[in-house]
């Protein structure tokens, strides 16, 4: 059996909504990570820098909207992938875009993953759950540090 | 052949020809008459000069010797000739004798005209009448001063001058017409040359890059080969197509962007909708009396229904503007992964499907949108269906250059009244509590069947079933 830590988790996210039901998925889970929330991208990118100096605690996941206010989601996924310490945290693209276009750019720039949010609250619990249960238990992340 | 359907240079071609002929044809006629009128003159010239001759020598001897000569160089018989003659040889002919006696009657003094012989052959008559002067009476002595004595009467050959007149027409004919098929000859190439080949080759372009707009391939500029007209056009197409393809790019992004609004902002909110009812639900529910929990059963239940309108409506906003892969569809397939798509409603209601053997394989057609037509047609099929055996039965016939297909039931049918009804999205012929759904299926269905170039329509009576026909290429054109 995997060991499971209580890994960090970075939520970039701007709609409060989202944020809160995805804490209320991630609660019901409880599998005890720490979550922080970035509402945009510049947000984002000040945690990020902030983990580079070693003043924030490292996320061992992060997830990523795509549509955001200021810097984008595309924005802050380039500035992970090109630095060295935060470009093997695997990036989980989690927006409502179908487009084919976005879907191509983020995994060019490295995204680990892309997932379209689902319609139905039911369904979007269940993706977050499997967001958890494959990213945190099943994946073997990255030593942290 | 239609002279509507021939080619530009073929009627310019024919125009000319037909103007070129009849110039032509009118000038050598016209050159003809002037030929043949300007011999007759010379003919008469000839005959009045030495018939007036004749007459100024007087002497009968003289002339005879002036007759003999001048017959002897033109081949002109002259003789005098009387009705009433002293020398037996003078006696007229048929002709003279006619013309003498209409210059006694009418007081004439010449006359002429082109006259067949006894052979049949035609000679050109002159006659010169000739008045008793003073000193005929003496040789003469039955005429008064200033009457008729006799004649001059000149014959000249005509016959060979006529057909000659009228081999030069020939020639002249022959030589235009010769003339007039070399000139058409080298217009026929230069008009191909100059106008129809590079039209030709236009249109061709053209009719390519319309292909490769349908094919949704890069469209390749028309070569521009000329300056002239020509080139003008293909210059004024590339600009059309240009321009038409941005606007329509631009379209397609308004509805991109449309569609792309829909999903992110409408359906984020109906997200928070039932996600806060649920979180209601189960952090507060028990502390909700009976109302209370069933006003948010309610909530929830419409967020639902919306989030599948919205999605349904996305669905059919792909449709056609969203390109699914396409190839060969084998239509057994596909309707075995319809039905196999409804089997938990057959098996249910106890239904029996029918489905033809000889169902075929369509080329270039949207797998995935065949088998949603199937699936949504069989579903109604079994939805609207109230008997105790609901029987379904899915037909197919050749129909030479495209396919036809029906699905039929022995169902609840539907008033004819409501045929284009039924087809229109969102719309519905059936209480919601009586059949359960959004009024997309069908419409869907149709938007399906049209984008593949088919049509589809219904036959139905109320308690007796519906079948439901619709037609497919049997080879479907990309758009």
């Amino acid at each position: 059996m995997n060991m499971v830590r209580a890994i960090d988790i970075l939520l970039v996210e701007d709609s409060q909504d989202d944020i809160e039901l995805t804490l209320r998925a991630f609660k019901k889970n409880s599998l005890g990570n720490r979550i922080h929330i970035a509402r945009d991208g510049e947000e984002a990118l000040e945690f990020l820098k902030r983990v580079e100096k070693h003043e924030a605690p490292q996320p061992g996941l992060i997830l990523l909207d795509l549509k955001l206010p200021r810097a984008d989601g595309i924005e802050v996924l380039r500035y992970i992938k090109s630095r060295e310490i935060l470009r093997r945290i695997p990036v989980v693209m989690l927006t409502t875009s179908r487009n084919d276009r976005d879907i191509k750019t983020c995994y060019d720039l490295g995204a680990n993953s892309y997932i379209v949010k689902p319609i139905s609250f039911k369904d979007f619990m269940e993706t977050i759950k499997n967001i958890q249960l494959y990213w945190i238990v099943t994946n073997q992340l990255p030593v942290v540090g | 052949m239609n002279l509507r359907d021939a080619s530009i240079g073929t009627k310019l071609i024919l125009a000319i020809t037909v103007v070129i002929i009849g110039i032509s044809s009118a000038s050598s006629i016209i050159i003809y008459t002037y030929q043949k009128r300007s011999l007759d003159d010379q003919i008469l010239e000839r005959s009045r000069t030495i018939s007036e001759l004749l007459i100024q020598i007087g002497d009968h001897k003289l002339i005879s010797r002036v007759a003999a000569e001048f017959t002897e160089v033109t081949g002109y018989r002259l003789r005098q000739t009387s009705l009433k003659p002293i020398n037996p040889a003078n006696a007229p002919d048929e002709f003279e004798k006619r013309v003498m006696e209409m210059f006694q009657q009418r007081n004439m003094t010449e006359y002429y005209g082109v006259v067949a012989g006894e052979d049949g052959v035609r000679y050109f008559r002159y006659m010169k009448a000739l008045q008793t002067k003073e000193g005929c009476t003496s040789c003469h002595p039955g005429y008064k001063v200033g009457e008729l004595r006799g004649s001059i009467s000149v014959v000249a050959p005509y016959e060979d001058i006529a057909t000659a007149t009228k081999r030069n027409l020939l020639y002249i004919l022959a030589t235009t017409q010769l003339l007039t098929l070399s000139i058409i000859g080298v217009l026929y190439y230069l008009s191909r040359k100059i106008v129809s080949t590079p039209l030709k080759e236009l249109i061709k372009a053209v009719e390519g890059s319309a292909r490769e707009i349908q094919m949704s391939e890069e469209v390749k500029d028309i070569p521009v080969k000329s300056h002239d007209e020509i080139g003008m056009l293909a210059t004024a197409f590339n600009n059309l197509r240009k321009s038409l393809s941005e606007s329509f790019k631009r379209k397609n992004e308004a509805i991109e962007s449309f569609v792309y609004s829909i999903s992110h902002d409408l359906k984020a909110p109906l997200r928070s909708i039932e996600g806060f009812s649920i979180a209601l639900q189960e952090d507060y529910g028990d502390k909700l009396e009976g109302e209370a929990k069933h006003y948010l059963d309610r909530v929830i239940a419409s967020a639902r229904k919306m989030g599948v309108l919205i999605d349904e409506l996305l669905e059919y906003s792909r449709i056609g503007r969203i390109n699914l892969a396409r190839g060969e569809v084998n239509i057994a397939e596909v309707v075995a992964l319809a039905i196999e798509d409804n089997i938990y409603e057959i098996n249910k209601k106890n239904a029996k499907i029918k489905i033809p053997e000889n169902l075929p394989v369509i080329k270039g057609a949207e797998k995935q949108r065949i088998y949603q037509v199937f699936t949504n047609l069989i579903s109604n099929a079994l939805k609207y269906n109230d008997k105790e055996v609901p029987e379904i039965e899915v037909g197919y016939r050749d129909e030479g250059d495209h396919h036809l297909f029906y699905v039929k039931d022995n169902g609840i049918g539907f008033d004819t009244r409501y045929h284009d009804k039924i087809f229109e999205i969102f719309q519905r012929l059936h209480r919601e509590d009586e059949y359960e759904g959004t009024g997309v299926g069908l419409a869907m269905v149709k938007k399906i069947i049209e984008t593949h170039g088919g049509r589809i329509w219904a036959e139905a009576k109320p308690g007796e079933g519906a079948t439901f026909y619709f037609t497919l290429p049997k080879e479907v054109k990309s758009r």
